[in-house]
């Protein structure tokens, strides 16, 4: 089993390079597969097709940035979002939902870390790191 | 006062929702994720999987959560391939659960090192099999 020519490209269509494209791919699963370094090389491979990636740390255990590139010195200095970005508003059903009270691209200009190959890093947390709550 | 995991997932939930270019989200392990809404948002879930039980038994069940919660395109990544009867296994567990495989990145001892090294394999060394086998992929994927 290779990577399969016959793979479709699903979403190459909505891609245009230069251009700004919502397209949001996800890399999930189990702790210690290696979705890290799957996601560090995709965001660093697709920056350099396309020339701009945002590419976000969602682990509470923070480590894309090594694979990104970013030197280990760094790490403790990475920009993490605060709590305080967060408001709730209503969603239908009585519930409320999390929403950000700044647009995502003020959030990535006020967070995000430049990384190689046109990849900009969002880290969202570090769970247990002080004063972040 | 420690953040808690919840709000990391309550601002991952945010951020994909409203982010307007090009993301790779890298999620937590397992399915904590799942239940604020991320894959909702996403346009492509990649599972990655290994080559042995608990590991294609958790790919299985984010699968089916993103499934659920109405991800478009989701697709597995075979990792850490170190034989034929590898590639076999995942590919057998996942067809039958309506995963389809994007890629199959082999075993590869430039990723320990890079690991080791605290470094991207990409930087470290940018012509071993599995990062050139993660880039094909990708180049197929986006």
């Amino acid at each position: 089993m290779r990577a399969s020519s016959r793979f479709p490209s699903l979403l190459s269509p909505a891609i245009k390079p230069g251009k700004a494209t919502a397209l949001i791919i996800a890399i999930g699963g189990k702790g210690g597969s290696g979705k890290t370094t799957i996601a560090g090389i995709i965001a660093r491979t697709l920056g350099r097709k396309h020339g701009r990636v945002l590419a976000v740390d969602g682990d509470s255990n923070p480590n894309l940035a090594l694979t990104l590139g970013l030197p280990v010195a760094d790490l403790m200095q990475l920009p993490v979002l605060s709590r305080d970005l967060l408001e709730q508003v209503p969603e239908e059903g009585g519930k409320t939902r999390s929403k950000l009270k700044i647009s995502t691209q003020e959030v990535v200009s006020q967070f995000g870390v430049t990384a190689p190959d046109n990849v900009i890093l969002l880290v969202l947390g570090r769970v247990g790191h002080a004063g972040s709550g | 006062m420690c953040r808690s995991h919840a709000t990391v997932r309550e601002l991952l939930g945010a951020v994909v929702a409203e982010s307007c270019e090009l993301t790779v989200v890298d999620l937590e392990a397992g399915l904590e994720n799942f239940s604020r809404g991320t894959p909702r948002h996403a346009d492509m879930l990649l599972i990655v999987l290994e080559p042995y039980y608990k590991s294609l038994e958790t790919g299985r069940r984010v699968a089916e959560l993103a499934r659920e919660l109405g991800t478009k395109h989701i697709l597995g990544v075979a990792n850490k391939v170190r034989s034929q009867a590898d590639a076999n296994a995942i590919q057998q567990f996942a067809t039958p659960h309506g995963i389809q495989i994007a890629g199959s990145i082999p075993h590869d001892e430039a990723i320990l090192d890079a690991d080791r090294a605290g470094a991207s394999p990409l930087d470290m060394n940018p012509h071993s099999p599995a990062v050139e086998a993660v880039q094909r992929m990708t180049e197929v994927l986006a």
